[in-house]
């Protein structure tokens, strides 16, 4: 039996509108119950059944256009284990918010809609899981206007990692900085800016927030020597 | 797909060739602007690519992979222009013609056939949100508006109403 609630969620995946908390919501759902799994992978194909019909021709020069883009864009990895195809940016992702699945096992299995992928925990290539899966990180969530970022900060690397989703995207004039705000004013901890999906992973090198209030702004293109206000997400 | 999978450029311009009129129409029945449309279709084929290795052949077709990113995407771009500015003025744009695909396959205007028609069956109330949803592009928030219904009202009848078009047409079609 499915709640109203993943009813409602499955309505708004069809339609493309579900945010990115939403889509977490239905994922982690749809991993635990086949059922849910099962309906929305048909709502989906149902969604795209109607709407399949009224294809419309592209303009001739788009072709062109998407293919040299393609030439110049990297494919997300692919793992092969036992048959199955895995993509090593879902783990990614999913590391996102849930560090701590990353920071026991030499190794880790999960099962996720029939695909098994699988996550080693060697760091030394990837710093910003050096980070995340420290044995003295600790992490800080941020909240504002944009309430879907953390700061993980490990003294032993010396870093911190700033992780987010749904972050209203920038136009080129502007961009996001973090700052460490203290008694005697801000610090320019570094600047950064969302994929197009509004998701960010940036690892900022020697930047100690101990003590510290973290901020975002946004600002100019290049960034400010000062925060200009409002404060978009503090903690 | 495999092909695109492991890297194969000559395998996505095929495939591009077989989605490119589905997933521009279905962006632009969302976005309305023919430009606009052109920049957020080549978004999708370059997402399509950059993330193929996440396509699962058992839970999905890859149209309707590929159709269900576009609109995902051309909602985004909507939310996007009206948080950013307010230029877009979409209740007063026209509905742009809709041209069927010129290289439709047999199988797909059976498909077509089938699918019309369960919708048409549904009930009115049903039908309707559908076909603004789905045919017209709108959002749950402007049918909502339009048709004066509360926003929990639409998505139930869009969800009601797909539930009814499985039971006609069976398991995803």
């Amino acid at each position: 039996m499915i709640s109203d609630r993943i009813d409602e969620l499955i309505a708004l995946a069809a339609l493309g509108e579900l945010s990115a908390q939403q889509q977490r919501e239905l994922d982690v759902a749809a991993e635990r119950d086949a059922t849910v799994a099962t309906e929305l992978d048909e709502a989906l194909a149902l969604a795209a059944a109607i709407q399949r019909p009224h294809a419309e021709a592209p303009p001739a020069g788009l072709r062109n256009s998407v293919l040299a883009a393609v030439a110049s864009t990297p494919q997300e990895r692919a793992i092969h284990v036992e048959g199955h195809v895995a993509s090593l940016d879902i783990e990614r992702s999913r590391r996102r918010f849930r560090p701590t699945l990353f920071a026991a096992a030499a190794v880790a299995l999960f099962a996720v809609g029939g695909v098994v992928l699988v996550a080693t925990n060697d760091n030394s290539s990837d710093p910003i899981a050096a980070v995340i899966d420290a044995s003295d990180a600790t992490t800080r969530s941020l909240s504002g206007e944009i309430d879907e970022l953390t700061v993980t900060y490990s003294p032993s690397e010396g870093a911190l990692v700033l992780q987010g989703d749904g972050l209203p995207v920038l136009d080129d004039s502007s961009t996001y900085q973090l700052w460490l705000v203290g008694d005697d004013g801000a610090t320019s901890v570094g600047i950064f800016r969302p994929d197009a999906d509004g998701g960010v992973v940036e690892r900022f090198p020697n930047a100690d927030p101990t003590g510290f209030v973290l901020g975002v702004t946004e600002e100019p293109a290049g960034g400010s020597e000062s925060p200009t206000l409002p404060i978009l997400a503090s903690a | 797909m495999q092909r695109v999978q492991a890297g194969d450029n000559d395998a996505f311009a095929t495939l591009y060739d077989e989605l490119a009129g589905a997933v521009f129409g279905t962006v632009k029945r969302v976005l309305r602007d023919p430009a606009m449309s052109e920049e957020v279709t080549q978004e999708v084929f370059v997402e399509l690519w950059r993330t193929a290795t996440r396509f699962d052949p058992e839970r999905a077709s890859v149209s309707t992979w590929a159709i269900t990113m576009a609109r995902r995407r051309a909602v985004d771009r909507v939310r996007r222009e009206q948080s950013q500015r307010d230029r877009i003025e979409r209740s007063a744009l026209q509905r742009s013609p809709q041209v069927d695909s010129t290289d439709d396959t047999v199988i797909a205007s059976i498909e077509t056939e089938r699918v019309a028609r369960a919708v048409a069956d549904l009930p009115d109330e049903q039908r309707l949100v559908i076909e603004m949803a789905f045919l017209d592009g709108d959002s749950h928030g402007v049918i909502a508006e339009r048709l004066g219904l509360p926003l929990g009202t639409v998505k139930g009848r869009v969800r009601l109403g797909l539930k009814k078009l499985s039971g006609k047409l069976g398991a995803a079609p």
